[in-house]
């Protein structure tokens, strides 16, 4: 499988189709991967696939604006490819998928305390609900040959569980823990730097006229900033999970996450990163949408 | 900044429940604000010439006035500030009277209330900014729904300053309710005497297009500058060629039921509904012709008529006639889509509708009329007799809360006198009874025809209310109480005429829709203000008349139809037209070019422009306002994540500055 | 972790505590409904604090969020009815972007009685003033926000 994406590298930048590939490497760890750019024919023996390939390579196509581009993806990648697509902000053309059949990548997070507590690190959370390990689109598709790629066990199961789950709290228990919880936000936003989706030019958390909410520590501005996220990607999240991965202090964005793609779901038949075609969901609406909640 | 406060006593209708002196000094330690102070009536001359001394002498550069709600008097205000020399962008009114004074009783409560509301207009007229006004240009042509006669008469306004106006009928001619009326109140005109030549006038003027059989479709675009979508449904008969010589409807076998004529009289399949008809060509009704009945059978075997085709020496018969939408542009708009009847099958005591004789006001009109079904008598509609004892009852549907509408419909009492009266022209044994609640006869020289009905024409008033109907012996039997003299009354009439009340069409609400104008729980047009603004609504450019915005008579219906046409020739005699600033802006440094608010725009006002960009040294789309099509709605706004649109007016500085004044 | 305006609206609020309530009007339906109310004198709780925008669909969700985080005990938002929004489409808008808001505030503990929204008509001057006397009642009965925190 490694050879066959190194040389489908190597045949796009030697026939120019593509001016560099986007892949990945391995770490000096010798373990995990790391995001690579590919120039030249000779560079595409760094390639590398394997389940530590976590890392979702999109938020890299905006930093070489319309140069044609090879980019290595997984199926949760190829759909955040499709939104921004539909959101004008990556030209299909511009860049060819080279689609990788997906069996699962690795929990990041365990993987690097793995040995000292030797916990299942085979699949992340987010892979155990995926139903697709074949790209909604792609140019060309390497194809899974160790053993044929199977759709996890778990994706027949209820995907929102743990959302319904935590649903179910009483409202004092909800308020409590995701107040713990968003305490420890240290405002980072490493959330917001790796999110395939977070592209303004500025982020509304760091506009002054005027100031959205606070931009001191404390649970008004954390809170803000948490809910303002993830409204920002409500219709848009296509759960690669990245930001989750990337929080430095382990708050459950997945989980809030998946709360809005499960409402925005179950109220409005809607999935993001399905169609390039698809209208932003808050920028349309169904005159018969539900307005139980209203008075 | 100097910020000013000027806090109305609006006499005493917010003194009374706010102390207005505690708002002026609690607001006058405000940051920001340099001066504060009350007065009478701030909108009076004096009022106004307070703010503007203030404004000078105190070097104010922006203003807060606290009074009522700012539908009434921003403009006002805004106008007085730009006569001080203030941007008129820089005003914002605090509502303490709608909101606050007339809501509240306890003073300590509604002051407290009034200093918080000072407070959220002062955080946002320190967010306010000098705005300029833009200017779009007009379509000088105004669209007039229904060719009723106050539709009629607004083209004939118009026509008449030579502006082009177009009339959209839904019926085959126009003319409306009116040309089914047989004589007028309070001077007995002949209706049709005193419409005909108003419908002679539009049709033959150079400037009035008339689409009869059509409907709106589609109303889009905003004042100066409105695209109508207009259905023309098939005539089957080319406007064009017809002659109106009446050969075609001799000769057509079909006879079915005129509507026109409240199903009293037969008209033919293919038809003009009256003599007079606006345009005179008439039309087909499908359901009914032998050739489209024959065409719609099964394989078509039957064989088709085709008479009205074959004797028309003209070549108008087009059976293959079309549907049509036309797409045409227009700066203002008339809403004249008048009224329908009250349906009064409802009331059990008045048997629910299934008598034949128990008809209504507009039964009789037609009988009245001498062109009518009846040839101008009287008659039973059971069987033919002329009616000689004719009960008329009044308030059919009108002030009735439970079963019909709460308001009083203002033509029934007249219209039901000259019933009475034109009965004993009609046939001088007869005897007419009314039945009524009060008589409402508000209008010139009608009390006196009331009187003179009464009088002269013996007709016997009885106050009260009819309990039952019923037929017995070939009569309707009325039963019902004389509240006056206690007695109980049962008379043998040979017909009983039902004032059925005015109310909206039901279509209004579809159309109100189209236009974004409002409408009330009666579904009758709203006005833009009750009393000042009685022919305008909310939409700048859509102005009302006659009876789609409460029941008129012929009158007022003519009165409101010259109202609301100079109303819209004063739009059309402006150059261009001034359109407030409070539209989207694009801040295109923050713009990522998502085009959200593209897709989410209601008016299509946002389009996408590729631009140059220096730092990124290379070329990106960003969103552009299309400034005349802009409404301020500020959808776009919330749809974009990085706010690089905003509302200039409702700004999201001056909303969160707001916020945070809570 | 309170920012020193809030502390200080708790501290003055601790005793008689009335509830406080920002309400986003739009121009054309609700805020003419509460002018109705106002022209036909009906009385209501003085809790509500009006922001009067052109359309339900002017209302940003961050407004609703620096509302309750800056010490409102709700929030209502009002609109013309589906149908009747004088931009045609404002209010439809508004009701998806809303639907999502109060299912992820419920989800995150914030009382759902804190956030209401309503189609109030220019003519409905008394479902106004229904619907501000059940909102004060309801906010009443979830308590101060600050309280909470």
């Amino acid at each position: 499988m490694i050879e066959e994406l190194r040389n489908k590298a190597r045949e796009l930048l030697k026939t120019k189709q593509v001016e560099a590939v986007i892949g990945y490497q391995r770490a000096s760890d010798g373990l995990s991967a790391i995001p690579c750019v590919i120039r030249s024919e000779e560079e595409a023996g760094r390639l590398i696939w394997d389940a530590a390939c976590v890392y979702n390579l999109c938020g890299y196509l905006k930093d070489f604006r319309a140069k044609k581009l090879g980019i290595v993806a997984k199926a949760c990648d190829v759909r955040a490819m499709i939104v921004l697509i539909s959101e004008n902000q990556l030209n299909r053309d511009d860049v060819f998928i080279i689609g990788m059949e997906c069996c699962g990548v690795v929990d990041e997070k365990r993987a690097r305390v793995s040995g000292r507590d030797g916990s299942d690190i085979s699949s992340a959370d987010k892979c155990k609900s995926c139903a697709s390990c074949v790209p909604l689109a792609y140019d060309c598709l390497i194809k899974e040959k160790r053993e044929k790629a199977k759709v996890s066990e778990d994706a027949d199961k209820d995907k929102y569980e743990p959302v319904r789950k935590l649903e179910a709290k009483s409202l004092s228990e909800k308020s409590k823990s995701w107040k713990d919880e968003f305490k420890r936000c240290i405002r980072c936003y490493a959330c917001r730097q790796v999110c395939p989706m977070c592209y303004c030019p500025r982020c509304v958390a760091d506009q002054f006229m005027p100031v959205w909410f606070s931009k001191a520590g404390g649970i008004e501005g954390n809170f803000s900033w948490n809910v303002a996220r993830a409204m920002h990607l409500a219709g848009r999240c296509i759960d690669c999970g990245e930001c989750e991965r990337a929080c430095p202090v382990g708050i459950p964005l997945r989980d809030i996450n998946r709360k809005i793609e499960k409402d925005i779901k179950e109220l409005f038949g809607y999935e993001a990163g399905m169609k390039t075609d698809a209208k932003p969901f808050l920028a349309c609406f169904d005159k018969n949408d539900p307005e139980d909640f209203i008075k | 900044m100097k910020i000013g406060v000027f806090i109305c006593h609006c006499g005493t209708n917010i003194s009374a429940t706010v102390d207005v002196e505690k708002v002026a000094q609690v607001t006058s330690k405000l940051a920001k604000v340099h001066f504060s102070t009350t007065y009478l009536y701030m909108c009076s001359n004096p009022g106004q010439e307070l703010i503007k001394k203030a404004i000078k002498e105190k070097g104010l550069d922006r203003i807060v006035v606290c009074s009522c709600s700012p539908s009434l008097h921003e403009k006002t205000f805004r106008k007085c500030a730009e006569e001080a020399g203030i941007n008129p962008y820089l005003v914002e009114i605090a509502n303490i009277r709608e909101h606050c004074s007339w809501v509240h009783r306890d003073k300590k409560e509604a002051t407290l209330k009034a200093i918080d509301i000072v407070r959220l207009a002062v955080a946002k007229v320190s967010r306010d900014k000098p705005l300029v006004k833009t200017y779009v240009p007009i379509e000088k042509r105004v669209l007039i729904i229904g060719g009723g006669i106050s539709g009629i008469q607004s083209a004939i306004d118009i026509a008449f300053a030579k502006y082009p106006v177009t009339i959209v009928e839904r019926e085959s001619s126009i003319g409306g309710r009116m040309a089914r009326f047989d004589k007028t109140f309070p001077t007995l005109d002949c209706a049709a005497c005193i419409l005909t030549p108003k419908m002679v006038t539009v049709s033959q003027s150079q400037y009035v297009t008339i689409y009869t059989c059509s409907e709106i479709e589609e109303v889009s675009g905003h004042v100066g500058d409105f695209k109508v979508k207009i259905r023309k449904r098939a005539r089957s008969v080319d406007i064009n060629k017809c002659t109106g010589c009446g050969a075609c409807y001799a000769k057509c076998p079909v006879k079915v039921s005129a509507k026109f004529d409240m199903n009293l009289g037969l008209r033919k399949a293919i038809y003009v509904p009256f003599p007079q008809a606006v345009p005179n060509v008439p039309v087909i009704d499908r359901q009914n012709c032998l050739w489209f009945s024959a065409k719609n059978a099964s394989g078509g075997t039957k064989k088709a008529c085709g008479l009205c085709k074959k004797i028309c020496n003209f070549g108008a018969i087009d059976y293959d006639m079309q549907d049509e939408i036309i797409e045409e542009k227009f700066g203002a708009i008339i809403v004249a889509t008048g009224f329908t009847q009250f349906d009064h099958s409802v009331y059990g005591e008045y048997g629910y509708g299934k008598y034949k004789d128990v008809v209504t006001g507009l039964h009789f009109e037609r009988m009245a009329s001498s062109s009518g079904p009846t040839g101008g008598k009287i008659i039973r509609p059971s069987d033919g007799k002329e009616a000689r004892d004719v009960v008329f009852i009044q308030c059919v549907g009108s002030r009735d809360e439970q079963k019909g509408v709460p308001y009083c419909s203002r033509i029934c009492c007249m219209y039901t006198a000259k019933h009475a009266l034109l009965l004993k022209e009609h046939n001088k044994d007869a005897q007419a009874y009314v039945f009524y609640i009060d008589i409402r006869a508000a209008g010139k020289n009608y009390e006196e025809f009331v009187k003179k009905v009464q009088d002269e024409y013996g007709a016997i008033y009885l106050r009260g209310r009819v309990s039952r109907i019923f037929e017995k012996g070939g009569k309707i039997i009325v039963r019902g109480a004389d509240t006056l003299s206690g007695a109980q009354i049962e008379i043998k009439a040979d017909l009983v005429v039902l004032a059925t009340g005015l109310i909206a069409r039901p279509e209004t609400v579809k159309l109100a829709q189209m236009l974004h104008i409002p409408y009330d729980q009666n579904r009758l047009f709203t006005e833009a203000h009750p009393k000042l603004a009685p022919v305008e609504t909310v939409t700048s450019g859509i102005f009302l008349t006659g009876a789609c915005q409460s029941p008129k008579d012929i009158p007022d219906s003519v009165a409101t139809a010259s109202a609301a046409s100079v109303k819209a020739l004063g739009l059309l005699l402006q150059d261009k037209l001034e359109k407030e600033p409070l539209i989207a802006k694009v801040d295109r440094n923050l713009c990522s070019g998502c085009r959200a608010c593209v897709v989410a725009c209601p008016f299509n006002a946002i389009d996408m422009k590729e631009i140059e960009d220096r730092a990124l040294k290379c070329k990106r789309d960003v969103a552009e306002v299309v400034e005349g099509v802009c409404t301020g709605c500020g959808n776009c706004t919330v749809v974009c994540r990085m706010s690089a649109i905003d509302i200039e007016g409702f700004s999201n500085r001056q909303i969160m500055e707001e916020i945070e004044a809570l | 972790m309170i920012n020193p305006r809030t502390q200080e609206l708790k501290n003055s609020r601790a005793e008689s505590w009335e509830p406080k309530i920002a309400a986003f009007l739009c121009n054309w339906c609700s805020y003419a409904g509460a002018d109705l109310a106002g022209t036909s004198r009906r009385e209501y709780p003085p809790n509500i604090r009006i922001i009067r925008l052109p359309c339900s669909g002017r209302v940003n969700p961050l407004f609703v969020l620096k509302c309750l985080m800056d010490g409102a005990d709700g929030v209502l938002i009002a609109g013309c009815h589906t149908g009747d929004c004088h931009y045609s489409e404002g209010n439809y808008y508004a009701r998806r972007r809303f639907a999502i808001l109060k299912k992820l505030f419920e989800f995150l503990g914030i009382d759902p009685r804190r956030f209401q929204m309503a189609w109030v008509s220019a003519s409905e001057g008394d479902k106004w003033v229904k619907v501000v006397k059940e909102l004060v009642e309801e906010i009443k009965k979830a308590g101060p926000i600050l309280a909470k925190s």
